[in-house]
C-alpha cells in the first residue's frame, strides 16, 4: 500500500516536471524579450492616440462587408452541414460497419487538419478572388468538426432503442431516421449554432487570401497605419460578436 | 384470421451461441401454435431473452433453426428478414420509446417496414397508416395522448404505448420481454391485462417471459420453463404446481419469485 503511494507520488512528480519542461521550452522557442517588451511602452501609446478621433466616415464600407463575413459563415455552414450529416452516419460505428465507419473517420480527421487559411488559398486559386471560395473554404473546414462531432454523437444513442426499431423491420435508413436522429437533435442543433459562431470569427481571416469579407479591411487598414480606421473595424467587429453571442446563447437553450 | 393448430414458432434443435462462446440456447425444441400465449420462466441468464430474440433474428441462431409462419429465421437476410421482423412485434422491459418524439410518432415507427421508405424518413406518413397508429392506440386507451411527448407519460402508458408500436405492425406475433418488471403490481396486471386481451381479440400468438410466477400462472395459457438455455417444462398455465417451478428453478420458490406475496399457488 505504502509502495503504492510512492509510485503514484514519483509518477506525479516525473509529470510536473515534464509539463514544466515542456511550458518553458515553449516561452524560449517564442524568443520572450522582456526588454523589448519594456521598450514598446511609447509605441503602444502612439497607436492608441492615433486611434482617436476614429473615422466613422469608413462605417458603411466595414459594416457591409461584416454582413458580407457572416453570410458567407452561414452560408459555409449550411453546406458543411449538409455534408456533414451522410459522413456523419457513414463514420458512427453504431450504425455503419467498422470498415466504413473507420476510413470516413479518416478522413474527417484529414479535412480537420488542414489550416483554414490554406484550404481558402487554395480555393481563391481554383475559383478566383471574392467571398466564394471563402464560403467553400468555410464550408470545407467545418466539415470535418461537424462529421466528427455529428458521429460521436450518433454513437450515444441509446442501442437498446436502435435495437427496437430494428426489430420493427425498419430500413437501415429508417433506423438512423428513427433510432438515432431523435436522440441526437438537441446537441446537434446546439453544436451546429456554435459552429457558425466560430465560422464568423475565422471568416475574419479569409480576406487576407482575397476570399471576400472584413479580413481584406483589416489589412488594408494595417498595413497603411489607418489605425483611426482600425478602431471602427474593432467597435463593429466586437458588436457583432457580442449580438451574434448573445443570439447563439438563446437559440441553444430554447433547443435543449 | 389466425388458424388454430398450425405452428406459429417453431423452434427445432435451436442453439444460440453468443462471440464471447457463452451458450445462450441449448438444442431447444418447441412448437408454439398460431393464437396461444406462452408464458417463458426461468432463473436469470436462463435464455428467456435470447430465445425471444433469436425469434425475430436480433441474435444469430448459430444452431438448428427456428421458423416462423413458415420462414426460416436463420437463412433469412436483408429484405427477407426485414419483412419477417416486420410481422413480429416486440415489447421491452424498459419499453424502449424514443422519448422526443410524440406518442403517436412513436407508435407510426411499427408502420416503417410497410410504408415507403421516402415516407417514412420525411414522417408524410399515408392516412391509412395514421388510421392503424390510432387504432392501436385505442386498444391500449391512449388514444386521447396520442401528441403528447412519450417522455411525459408514466411508465405504464410508455408501456402500453410500446404495445401499440408493436400492435401498429399487425404482426402475427407478439414478444414481450419482462413487460411488466418495472412497473407496479397494480399496473403490471393491467398491461398483461391488455397483453390478453389482444391476444384472445386479435388472436395474435403471444410469447412473454416472466420474472414473476404467479403472473405466469394468470397470464400463461401455457407455460415453458428454460434453464441454462434448455427446455426444462412445458405445460399447462392452470395445472402448474409448486414443484414444477422448484424443478424450473432448481431451488425453492420465495417470496421474490412471486408479485404479491400474498398469492399462493
Ligand atoms: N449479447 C450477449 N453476449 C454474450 N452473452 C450474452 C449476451 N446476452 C446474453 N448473454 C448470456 O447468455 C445467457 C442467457 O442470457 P439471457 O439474457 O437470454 O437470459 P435471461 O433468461 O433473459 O435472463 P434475465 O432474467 O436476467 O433477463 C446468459 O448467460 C447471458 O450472460
Ligand atoms: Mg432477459
Amino acid at each position: 500500500m505504502r509502495r503504492e503511494r510512492a509510485r503514484r507520488l514519483r509518477y506525479k512528480v516525473c509529470g510536473w516536471l515534464t509539463g514544466s519542461a515542456l511550458v518553458g521550452w515553449a516561452f524560449w522557442w517564442s524568443q520572450v524579450d522582456l526588454a523589448a517588451l519594456v521598450r514598446s511602452g511609447p509605441r503602444w501609446r502612439d497607436f492608441f492616440t492615433r486611434m482617436v478621433p476614429p473615422d466613422w466616415s469608413v462605417t458603411g464600407v466595414v459594416l457591409r462587408s461584416t454582413v458580407e463575413t457572416l453570410m458567407i459563415a452561414l452560408a459555409g455552414t449550411a453546406l458543411a452541414v449538409v455534408l456533414a450529416l451522410p459522413l456523419g452516419f457513414l463514420a458512427a460505428s453504431n450504425v455503419t460497419p467498422a470498415w466504413i465507419a473507420q476510413p470516413v473517420k479518416w478522413l474527417l480527421g484529414f479535412i480537420r487538419s488542414i489550416p483554414l487559411i490554406l484550404v481558402a488559398f487554395v480555393c481563391v486559386m481554383a475559383v478566383g478572388l471574392g467571398p466564394f471560395p471563402g464560403m467553400l473554404a468555410i464550408a470545407f473546414h467545418s466539415l470535418g468538426m461537424l462529421g466528427k462531432f455529428y458521429a460521436e454523437e450518433f454513437e450515444t444513442a441509446d442501442p437498446g432503442i436502435v435495437a427496437a426499431i430494428e426489430g420493427t423491420g425498419a430500413s437501415w435508413a429508417q433506423t438512423v431516421r428513427y433510432g438515432v436522429v431523435p436522440q441526437s437533435v438537441p446537441q446537434i442543433f446546439s453544436f451546429t449554432v456554435y459552429r457558425l459562431e466560430m465560422n464568423f470569427r475565422d471568416s475574419a481571416v479569409l480576406g487576407l487570401v482575397g476570399a471576400g469579407g472584413i479580413g481584406y479591411y483589416i489589412q488594408l487598414y494595417m498595413r497603411s497605419f489607418r489605425f483611426e480606421r482600425v478602431v471602427v473595424l474593432v467597435v463593429v467587429v466586437v458588436v457583432v460578436v457580442t449580438l451574434l453571442d448573445q443570439l447563439t446563447f438563446w437559440v441553444r437553450r430554447w433547443a435543449r | 384470421m389466425a388458424t388454430p393448430r398450425q405452428p406459429a414458432i417453431r423452434c427445432v434443435e435451436t442453439s444460440v451461441v453468443y462471440p464471447n462462446g457463452v451458450r445462450g440456447l441449448d438444442r431447444l425444441d418447441l412448437e408454439i401454435m398460431r393464437g396461444q400465449m406462452v408464458a417463458v420462466v426461468g432463473l436469470s441468464g436462463a435464455g428467456k431473452s435470447t430465445l425471444l430474440r433469436a425469434i425475430n433474428g436480433l441474435v444469430k441462431v448459430t444452431g438448428g433453426d427456428v421458423v416462423v409462419e413458415g420462414q426460416s429465421v436463420r437463412r433469412a437476410e436483408g429484405r427477407a428478414l426485414r419483412q419477417l421482423r416486420a410481422h413480429v412485434g416486440m415489447i421491452f422491459q424498459d419499453y424502449r420509446l424514443v422519448k422526443r418524439l410524440t406518442v403517436l410518432q412513436n407508435v407510426l415507427v411499427g408502420r416503417v417496414a410497410s410504408v415507403p421508405t421516402w415516407r417514412a424518413l420525411i414522417g408524410a406518413w399515408p392516412a391509412a397508416d395514421v388510421d392503424l397508429a390510432f387504432d392501436a392506440l385505442e386498444r391500449v386507451g391512449l388514444a386521447d395522448r396520442a401528441y403528447v411527448k412519450a417522455s411525459q407519460l408514466s411508465g405504464g402508458q410508455q408501456q402500453r404505448v410500446g404495445i401499440a408500436r408493436a400492435l401498429a405492425q399487425q404482426p402475427s406475433v407478439i414478444l414481450a420481454d419482462e413487460p411488466v418488471a418495472s412497473l407496479d403490481p397494480v399496473t403490471s396486471h393491467q398491461v398483461m391485462e391488455d397483453l390478453r386481451r389482444i391476444n384472445q381479440e386479435l388472436g395474435i400468438t403471444t410469447l412473454v417471459n416472466l420474472h414473476f410466477l404467479d403472473l405466469a400462472k394468470a397470464y400463461g395459457g401455457r407455460i415453458i420453463g428454460l434453464r441454462q438455455g434448455r427446455l426444462v417444462f412445458d405445460g399447462d398455465g392452470h395445472s402448474v404446481t409448486e414443484r414444477d417451478f422448484n424443478h424450473i428453478y432448481g431451488r425453492a420458490m420465495t417470496a421474490d419469485d412471486v408479485l404479491e406475496a400474498r398469492v399462493t399457488l
